[in-house]
């Protein structure tokens, strides 16, 4: 199957794209190109796959059934295996960028993509920084070898843009208290209250992919929408690429729930000067709606520990992190009984002492 | 014990009787004993309520430490203050009850 390289123009190396210059470079004779430099030179050539590439309709069966597809690098002809969501990898052989045209071709491509803004070293000091007020972390959890599994990975998400009509009804209740001489007066206010109006969603990113950790793809976001650009599989070069794998119907009624919950968060916060208020009715439908498949670019590192895959997930553009840390329960132990021991000497002495 | 004898020996008369002494040094012993015996009671409550203080701040202090470990920067994904603006075409507040309660205020007499 096609798998293409973007070439550097002047020595047709393989080209990656650089989050520090946020261009294209060229590693071997540091050139630098422009998207529209790169369009102008290569453009044809990129209208032209996307006219030859055939969306990959049922992947080949292969003896594991896992639909992995097996492709050729450009640069040393070695034959790359797949997984069958993966759209841009490296070869193992020679580890040039690698792109699979197909799978980002027809009703897979991508409408937008956020390039990466943070580099692979940018990353890793975070990350470091993230990590290094924890204490308790196992001893090699920091160490070189394991910063070096952070991936680049370009992430599918579903972005919504939805014009919602809703309606919100509530009961509020408004208490007031005062006395006199002999008695204490509750004066207790019921209001029926109701908010409607017209909720314009933009962007509302929702992971299309299913295998992945939905916390992880969730809690990565937001990203900053001003800076989507067009896509062009050039940017996927030099990173990590995951195609969709979820349809639109697939994640509709997900969708439609969740933002029925932030609709009914932005109404009731309409809603002031109450004391208590209690929630009858919510109604939301839509006006207008449109999905775009767009790829956002986040920084990856998983670790095992006591047979626990841990995940870290780091947004590729802002650098907000988001994951769970594994913790040395052993070292955490060992604190925990030091500091019950000068605790208990304190606590015990000192009271003595104040008798 | 033998602070309670020198107690013992400037309380009992020089002139009591051989079983009067008998009776009033064993009841002295027996205050002492249980003297002794409430005050290290009180000693080993003490200990225990330390222990259990130092226990529980400890549990807490590991507990928090621990839990800052698990889902670090689950903070709102979505601004939606920012990227999902309303236009409210109703705002409706009406009143439908008014209740009021009295209360007696208890006054002690005394």
């Amino acid at each position: 199957m096609e798998a293409v390289s973007y070439k550097c123009i002047n020595c047709v190396a393989p080209l990656i794209y650089s989050a520090e210059k946020q261009k294209f470079t060229c590693e071997f004779c540091r050139s630098d190109f422009t998207e529209s430099e790169l369009k102008k030179y290569w453009g044809e050539i990129e209208d032209q796959l996307e006219q030859d590439a055939q969306p990959e309709e049922s992947p080949a069966v292969d003896e594991f059934n896992s639909g992995a597809g097996l492709y050729v690098c450009q640069s040393c002809g070695a034959e790359v295996i797949a997984e069958k969501t993966t759209a841009a990898t490296f070869c193992v052989y020679c580890h040039n960028p690698v792109l699979l045209s197909n799978r980002m071709a027809g009703e897979f491509k991508p409408d937008m993509v956020i390039p990466f803004k943070i580099s692979e070293e940018e990353a890793k000091q975070k990350f470091y920084d993230f990590c290094g007020k924890k204490k308790f972390l196992p001893k090699d959890f920091l160490s070189s070898a394991q910063l070096d599994m952070m991936k680049g990975v370009y992430y599918p998400y579903w972005l919504v843009n939805s014009l919602k009509d809703g309606s919100l009804s509530a009961t509020a209740k408004k208490v007031r208290k005062w006395k006199d001489k002999n008695y204490e007066y509750t004066e207790t206010k019921t209001y029926r209250v109701k908010r409607a109006g017209r909720i314009d969603f933009k962007g509302y990113p929702c992971s299309a992919l299913q295998s992945e950790d939905k916390n992880a793809m969730k809690y990565v976001n937001p990203y900053d929408d001003n800076e989507l650009k067009d896509f062009s599989m050039a940017y996927l070069s030099g990173f990590l690429a995951e195609k969709r794998d979820t349809e639109r119907t697939d994640v509709q009624s997900a969708v439609d729930g969740e933002l029925k919950d932030y609709a009914q968060k932005i109404y009731r916060e309409t809603i002031n000067g109450y004391d208590s208020v209690t929630v009858d009715n919510v109604n939301v439908s839509t006006v207008q709606e449109s999905w775009k498949y767009a790829m956002m670019p986040v920084w990856l590192m998983t670790f095992k520990y006591h047979d626990k895959d841990y995940l870290y997930a780091m947004n590729g553009q802002t650098g907000k992190n988001y994951g769970e840390l594994p913790c040395d329960t052993r070292k955490l132990g060992l604190f925990g009984v030091g500091m019950f021991v000068v605790l208990a000497a304190l606590v015990i002495f000192g009271g003595l002492f104040l008798l | 014990m033998f602070g309670s004898m020198a107690v013992y020996a400037a309380t009992v008369p020089a002139d009591s009787a051989p079983d009067e002494e008998t009776a009033a040094v064993q009841q002295l012993t027996t205050d002492a004993q249980l003297l002794s015996t409430s005050s290290s009671d009180s000693n080993v409550e003490e200990i225990a309520i330390g222990l259990a203080i130092s226990a529980v701040l400890t549990g807490a202090v590991v507990y928090g430490i621990y839990r800052g470990y698990k889902h670090n920067g689950k903070t709102e994904p979505y601004p939606y203050n920012k990227k999902a603006p309303l236009e409210l075409k109703i705002s409706e507040d009406i009143l439908i009850d008014t209740n009021v309660e009295r209360r007696k205020i208890e006054r002690d007499n005394n």
